[in-house]
C-alpha cells in the first residue's frame, strides 16, 4: 500500500486526446510525480507506442526524459474492469492519489447507445476504480472532465450549482456527459470535483491545437469563402476558451485551489464573445464578406447549392452552437483560480492567432507538433 | 421497432434510470412513456416518445428489471 502522504501517482485518462495530453503537459513538468495513462490499446507495446507519440508531440527531443515517469497501460473504458485484470487495478489503485477523468468521444453524432458507452458507462468503470483507490491507499481528488454544454438548449443562466433543470440536448454527446455527471454526483463519498469547459480552442499564446472540430469548422469555411450565412443569432454568445486556460484550470482545481464536492465551470466568463464578432473578425482576417446571421428557422429553408451546400451539410452538427442561449456564470472557477493568475482572455484577443496556426496547419492536414509549436 | 440494452446499474438513482430511457432519436426523456414487461425470460420496456413519436424496446438484465421494478 501506497503512504497516505499527498503526491501518489496520478491516473490519467485521455492523454492521448487534445485536453489530457495538454494537461499531461503539466504534470511532467510541473511536478515529479508519476503518471498512470489508461491508453486504449490491445496490448502493453501498443500503448507504450501511443504513449511514445504523444510526448514526443508535446516534448521532441525531451521526451526521453520524462518517459520514465508515464507508465502506459492498456484499457478499454467500456469493458468491465477497464478491461484489466483485477490483479493489475489493485496495483494502480494502490499507488496513485489522484484521477483526472478526461477520456471521452467527443462526436456529436454517435448513436445514443455508443455514446453512452464512452462516456456514462467509461465514466462508471473509472469510478468504481477510484472506489478501489480510496479503499487501498488514500484518493485525495476524483476530476471528472464534463462540459459546460450538459446545459443543452436551457436559455439564460446556468450556474456551477445547475445540474438537471428540465433541459433537452442537442446531440448524444451532450446527453451522455450529462448522465455521466449524474453519476458523479451520485457517489458523495468519493472527493470528486467536476469540471465543466466550453467550447475548447488553441493555445492563446501560439494557436496550437491538436483538435480542428465546433468553431473550427465555420472559420474553416469561412476562409474558403463558402459561407454566406450562417444559422445563428448575431447576438448569441458562443463561450470559447483556450486549451492553456482550461489545462492550467483542471491542473489547479483537482490541485489544493479545487474543492471536493464542487463544479466548475471553465468558461470565457465575462469574455464571452458574440458570433457576430467572431465572424465579422474571422471575415476580416480572411479577406472575405461576413456571413450573415439568419435565424436558424430560416437558413433551414434558405436553398443552397453547390460547395456552399455540401460545406452546410458538413456543419450540420455544429449549427446548435451557433445560436444558444445559455449563458455560464463562472463566479466559483473565477474565485479559486484568479488569485493565481488563472483567467480567461477574450477570444478577440488571440483569435487571429488560432487563424494563423489553423492556416499554417492546413486545418489540421499537416499536424504540427506542440513541441515545434512552442519552439517556432 | 428500435432495440437498445439498458444503461444503468441497480446503484443508480431513479434520475438516471429514467434517463436510460431516453428517446435515442430526439433525446427527450420527459416526454417517454414506457410499459415495462419484467417477467420471463427477457424483461424488457417498451417505449414511446410523445415528442417524435418513435417507438423502440430497452431489454434488461435481471438485477435492472428489479431495480425497474421498483420504480413502477
Amino acid at each position: 500500500m501506497r503512504p497516505a502522504a499527498a503526491g501518489g501517482d496520478v491516473l490519467l485518462t485521455g492523454a492521448t486526446g487534445f485536453v489530457g495530453m495538454e494537461l499531461l503537459a503539466r504534470y511532467l513538468e510541473r511536478t515529479e510525480r508519476g503518471v498512470v495513462a489508461l491508453v486504449r490499446a490491445a496490448d502493453a507495446r501498443e500503448a507504450d507506442a501511443r504513449v511514445d507519440e504523444v510526448l514526443e508531440n508535446l516534448f521532441a527531443g525531451r521526451a526521453r526524459q520524462h518517459r520514465g515517469r508515464v507508465a502506459a497501460v492498456p484499457a478499454d473504458l467500456t469493458a468491465p474492469g477497464l478491461g484489466l485484470p483485477l490483479g493489475v487495478r489493485e496495483r494502480i489503485a494502490a499507488r496513485v492519489s489522484t484521477i483526472v477523468h478526461c477520456a471521452a468521444s467527443v462526436s456529436f453524432t454517435l448513436p445514443l447507445h455508443e455514446a453512452r458507452s464512452i462516456n456514462l458507462e467509461g465514466t462508471r468503470r473509472v469510478l468504481e476504480l477510484a472506489e478501489l483507490a480510496q479503499r487501498r491507499g488514500g484518493l485525495d481528488r476524483y476530476g471528472h472532465v464534463s462540459t459546460a454544454y450538459v446545459a443543452g438548449d436551457h436559455c439564460g443562466g446556468f450556474s456551477e450549482r445547475d445540474h438537471d433543470v428540465g433541459q433537452g440536448f442537442h446531440n448524444s454527446y451532450e446527453r451522455s456527459k450529462f448522465e455521466a455527471e449524474h453519476l458523479v454526483r451520485r457517489h458523495p463519498h468519493l472527493p470528486a470535483t467536476i469540471l465543466r469547459p466550453s467550447i475548447v480552442v488553441g493555445h492563446r499564446t501560439n494557436g496550437w491545437t491538436a483538435a480542428f472540430n465546433v468553431l473550427y469548422w465555420p472559420l474553416r469555411a469561412i476562409a474558403q469563402g463558402l459561407l454566406t450565412a450562417i444559422p445563428a443569432y448575431p447576438t448569441s454568445p458562443l463561450d470559447v476558451v483556450s486549451i492553456d486556460y482550461v489545462a492550467d484550470a483542471v491542473y489547479a482545481l483537482c490541485d489544493s485551489a479545487g474543492r471536493a464536492g464542487r463544479t466548475y465551470h471553465l468558461t470565457a466568463g465575462p469574455h464571452v464573445a458574440t458570433i457576430g464578432e467572431i465572424a465579422g473578425q474571422a471575415a476580416r482576417y480572411f479577406r472575405r464578406p461576413v456571413p450573415e446571421a439568419i435565424p436558424p428557422a430560416e437558413f433551414a429553408a434558405q436553398p443552397a447549392e453547390g460547395a456552399e451546400a455540401s460545406a452546410r451539410r458538413a456543419g450540420a452538427a455544429y449549427y446548435p452552437y451557433l445560436s444558444l442561449r445559455a449563458v455560464f456564470d463562472s463566479e466559483a472557477t473565477r474565485a479559486e483560480l484568479e488569485p493565481r493568475g488563472i483567467r480567461a482572455s477574450p477570444l478577440g484577443e488571440y483569435l487571429d492567432r488560432l487563424l494563423d496556426f489553423a492556416t499554417r496547419s492546413r486545418w489540421g492536414k499537416r499536424p504540427i507538433a506542440r513541441a515545434n509549436a512552442f519552439a517556432a | 421497432m428500435l432495440g437498445d440494452i439498458a444503461r444503468f446499474s441497480p446503484h443508480d438513482p431513479d434520475a438516471l434510470v429514467v434517463a436510460s430511457l431516453a428517446c435515442p432519436v430526439c433525446l427527450h426523456s420527459g416526454s417517454v412513456r414506457w410499459e415495462a414487461s419484467l417477467r420471463g425470460y427477457d424483461p424488457s420496456v417498451r417505449c414511446r416518445c410523445s415528442s417524435c413519436h418513435q417507438r423502440w424496446r430497452v431489454y434488461l438484465a435481471p438485477e435492472q428489471a428489479l431495480r425497474l421494478g421498483l420504480m413502477v
